[in-house]
């Protein structure tokens, strides 16, 4: 019988030998270090639209991505083939980075066993010698589950939500899953290979009420099978659904300005995100160009925070048995104690700063090359409770849902779209708001970060980042207050 | 081509009750220059297939790159077992054979493909990519000056089994830049720009990375303003931003589920009398003209928007037979903001026109994030850009976000320039708007 790792190989028609071989054209122009990235996609979809399962569909995406490094120069080339003559064709293209300007550098990006899991050479086995990670077990795998029972989830959550709430005129609902199936094989000879599940539940309802139309929408997405599919996970996107409408109804906006704003636990761990998550990926410092450049060490924010981007959830969609570049998956403090203490880093930049990858290399696919990424990036618990956050404010806002944001890297200036929120009035939540950007400057907004409170949520909504590249993340926080941003209004 | 013909013939032979096969193939190159030397080339190749499958009142749509024979006939076959379990929706159909475009098998029919194309060398392109990338700047130190040089090719081949056969080709050349710097106090600034074109000879990427240090230098300093109500001027890098929102709300689709704040506006005046969006989707040789869209359906040349009355919903075969809406096309390809300035006949109008009309006020050179609700049209956008006064620009403005609803917006419009950047496909010049709120 195969190991697991003949499994792969067998998958995508390859063997070990083969793939030196193409790692020893990827390097032939001089490049120091080259990697293969292989990647089996089976995406399935299902939608409920207007009453009836009437669609759906299945995507597949199969092929290989090719870098050569030479120092932090990359040479980059896939094919949708893994034939051995196609995948030769394409080292010899990515391999040309070392000949331009002037020949190789000479210098490698870090290597794995700097993570303090054994790197190993040679190996037919993941080459590291530690118990092999698990962030995502399965349950019931989606190719398995049949589109029936997918189906009758999708009829099942209409039927609630229309039960719950008359004013609810059109659903949109839809069952997604992506299986994905990697093999990593690289010029240390390190093959590591992972199994990724990913499910969504998505819905999006149109509503009506005092002469207007508006719209709310849910999901909940995880790594895992399709255990994923219950009436617990139905029904606390009804939940979340439902208990807005009332308030979008009645919403109006805030007068414009600077004002306090509390940001309610979970989503609003998107100002982590924007604000300093972004700031905090390597290759922006590496350059040059990220507000964050020149502040490692430093304090950034109050005293008793820390900030973390961890690969570890379990189930989470930033959860990463490895990363892209095959380095482990883990937990890494980037704020401690208010002092910033790591970048995150794949192998370039962590053999730029010298020191161990943090495993923050992702792509989007086989098409693109790694870069650092996030994945579940979070702020840990403080000590206040939630209410006294609100209670504090006597004239601002309270915000708790969110539909995207931006950041410019150099000038640290983010943006965050509030769906729904409060205005606080004399320490109480009063009239229902929505509909407002609110922007900020990151290094200013961290260090203005008046409370925390010790009610950290994550949120298990389908957050996608896009740097150039979609990856799934996560985000979560503790209800924080910060002491001034300015908000969108009238 | 043949692997398309192949696809239809297997699917019917299969289950299917009809099939529309989309084969694209593209090629992309790119060379990146990181503060004078190459830090990233890249050469790739794609191929893949989108099935649109019907079969007895089922639909279901499909892709794979995995195109040998036996492995394509496989995925038929799932496909097919897979729509048989959904539920029946007779709306699903492919379009009317009198609505598809005729003779458009070449590809090329619109000019936009560059036969040279082939005959560019790399080492042309890394000459060129170092050269575009290089930046002399004494004022303010440079951080870091990221450039890239890249082209492709582009060749989607559409059958149905209705009998419909379309191919549409282009090439594009582009060169973009993103610079940051560093002024006196420590503060970083950053800025972008870029140009493409689909023929080489027009390939011109000289002052692409000058533009974006200018860009980058022009937001030293910044000011606040306070919060109220400003004419904004909107460059036309920008604007399509606002243009956007209008295209969504027209959509059939988002109509037929009320997600629209357009719902009831066909053939009535609900914009400024000055507005008008016309559909270019056809010109010879322009960035996003086409001769069908993705059901093969023919694109017109005509008023999206004719003097504030909306003229066009865009719906699709689907959302026709479900609403019994008109059919039109999916989509604009070429949107166009005509020209106008109140007090005016002038045709031709710039930047420095616009100014010079609104007198002073806020001009937006990039949003910041940002939503619409497109049920509703309120919006908010975080936007960067200066403060004019007397026509001029004078210094750059600080965090500051622009609120609204679009139908207000639009009902404000002051006028809209001619200074459309050729190299865009949604041809949204400079526009002008009264009584925005800005919040700072």
């Amino acid at each position: 019988m195969r190991d697991e790792l003949g499994l792969y190989l067998d998958m995508f028609g390859t063997d070990i030998s083969q793939m030196d071989k193409v790692i020893a054209a990827a390097v032939s122009g001089g490049a120091t270090y080259a990697d293969l990235y292989f990647e089996n996609t089976e995406y399935r979809e299902l939608t409920l639209r207007d009453g009836i399962v009437s669609s759906g569909g299945i995507h597949v995406d199969y092929g290989v991505g090719i870098r050569a490094l030479d120092g932090e120069k990359c040479g980059y080339s896939y094919c949708e083939s893994t034939d051995f003559g196609d995948m030769l064709r394409a080292a010899k293209a990515a391999a040309g980075i070392a000949m331009c300007g002037g020949g190789s550098t000479g210098k490698s990006p870090a290597d794995a066993g700097k993570c303090g899991l054994g790197g190993r050479t040679g190996g037919f086995d993941d080459g590291f010698s530690g118990v092999r990670p698990d962030f995502y077990p399965v349950e019931k795998p989606w190719k398995e589950a049949g589109s029936t029972m997918i189906i009758a989830a999708l009829e099942s959550l209409e039927k609630k939500l229309r039960s719950r709430d008359a004013r609810i005129e059109k659903v949109i609902a839809k069952i997604s899953s992506a299986d994905t199936w990697v093999l990593m094989y690289n010029s240390l000879a390190q093959p590591v290979y992972d199994f990724r599940p990913l499910g969504s539940i998505s819905a999006s309802i149109v509503f009506s009420g005092a002469g207007k139309n508006d719209n709310r929408s849910a999901s909940r997405s995880f790594r895992t099978g399709a255990e994923l599919i219950s009436e617990e996970t139905l029904d606390s996107i009804v939940d979340d659904l439902v208990k807005g409408i009332d308030a979008s109804l009645e919403a109006g906006r805030p007068k414009g300005g600077k004002m306090p704003v509390v940001m309610g636990a979970g989503a609003s761990g998107i100002l982590l995100h924007e604000a300093m998550g972004h700031a905090f990926e390597a290759d922006f410092n590496r350059k040059g160009q990220s507000v964050f450049s020149d502040r490692m060490g430093m304090q950034v924010c109050p005293k008793g925070m820390n900030i973390v981007d961890d690969a570890t959830w379990t189930g989470n969609r930033g959860a990463c048995n490895f990363d892209d570049e095959g380095i482990p998956g883990q937990k890494t403090y980037m704020v401690t104690d208010g002092v910033l203490t790591s970048y995150l880093h794949d192998r370039i930049s962590a053999a730029h700063y010298g020191v161990a990858p943090t495993g923050n290399g992702r792509r989007e696919g086989f098409r693109f090359e790694p870069i650092p990424r996030m994945r579940l990036t979070y702020m840990e618990n403080g000590s206040y409770a939630p209410q006294e956050l609100i209670e504090s404010v006597s004239n601002g806002i309270y915000v708790d849902e969110f539909s995207n944001g931006q950041v410019k890297i150099g000038e640290g200036d983010f943006t965050f779209y509030v769906k729904s929120g409060y205005l606080i009035e004399n320490g109480r939540l009063t009239r229902p708001i929505k509909d407002v950007n609110v922007i900020g400057n990151g290094p200013e907004a961290l260090a203005d970060i008046k409370m925390v409170a010790n009610d950290l949520k994550i949120d298990n909504g389908t957050w996608t980042c896009g740097k150039g590249q979609s990856v799934p993340v996560g985000c979560g926080m503790p209800s924080v207050k910060v002491g001034e941003l300015t908000v969108g209004g009238e | 081509m043949e692997l398309c013909r192949h696809c239809i013939k297997y699917a019917l032979g299969a289950g299917a009750s009809a099939l529309r096969v989309s084969l694209s193939k593209s090629i992309q190159n790119s060379i990146a220059v990181l503060d004078g030397e190459v830090d990233k080339i890249s050469f790739n190749q794609d191929r893949s297939i989108f099935l649109h499958l019907y079969a007895g009142g089922h639909f279901g749509t499909f892709s794979t790159n995995r195109l040998g024979q036996k492995e394509l006939e496989e995925f038929i076959s799932s496909a097919i077992e897979t729509v048989s379990v959904l539920a029946e929706d007779p709306c699903q159909r492919l379009p009317e054979p009198g609505m598809k475009a005729t003779d458009c098998s070449k590809g090329d029919e619109l000019g936009l493909m560059d036969e040279g194309y082939f005959n560019v060398g790399q080492e042309e392109k890394i000459a060129i990519a170092l050269k575009a990338g290089r930046s002399e700047w004494n004022k303010y130190r440079l951080e870091s000056v990221e450039s890239e040089y890249s082209d492709s090719i582009d060749d989607n081949y559409l059958i149905d089994s209705d009998g419909f056969e379309g191919r549409h080709t282009e090439s594009n050349f582009g060169y973009c830049s993103e610079v940051t710097i560093m002024d006196g106090e420590g503060c970083r600034y950053s800025g972008y720009q870029w140009m493409s074109t689909p023929f080489w000879k027009d390939f011109d990427p000289g002052d692409v990375t000058a533009q974006a240090i200018e860009m980058a230098a022009a937001q030293v300093d910044p000011q606040e303003v306070e919060s109220g109500k400003y004419k904004v001027v909107v460059q036309a890098k920008a604007a399509s931003r606002l243009v956007g929102p209008i295209i969504h709300a027209l959509d059939g689709n988002s109509v037929q589920q009320k997600f629209s704040f357009l719902c009831d506006a066909l053939g009535k005046q609900v914009f400024s009398p000055k507005l008008n969006i016309y559909d270019k989707a056809t010109e010879r040789g322009r960035m996003g003209s086409r001769l069908f869209d993705t059901e093969g359906v023919a694109v017109t040349d005509g008023p999206i928007i004719e003097e504030g009355v909306v003229k066009k919903f865009f719906v699709n075969t689907y959302c026709h037979a479900k609403t019994g809406m008109e059919a039109t096309v999916e989509g604009p390809s070429r949107p166009t903001v005509l020209p106008f300035i109140c007090n005016s006949d002038k045709k031709e109008i710039n930047l420095d026109d616009i100014l010079a009309h609104c007198g002073s006020g806020i001009l937006i050179s990039g949003f910041n994030g940002g939503n619409c609700n497109h049920a509703s049209g309120n919006f908010s956008f975080g936007i960067e850009g200066f403060v004019f006064e007397n026509g001029k620009i004078a210094y750059p403005i600080d965090e500051a976000l622009m609120t609204g609803n679009m139908m207000e917006l639009w009902n404000n419009l002051l006028a809209a320039g001619s200074d459309a950047r050729s190299c865009a496909r949604w041809q949204i010049p400079s526009l002008a708007f009264g009584n925005v709120d800005i919040s700072a």
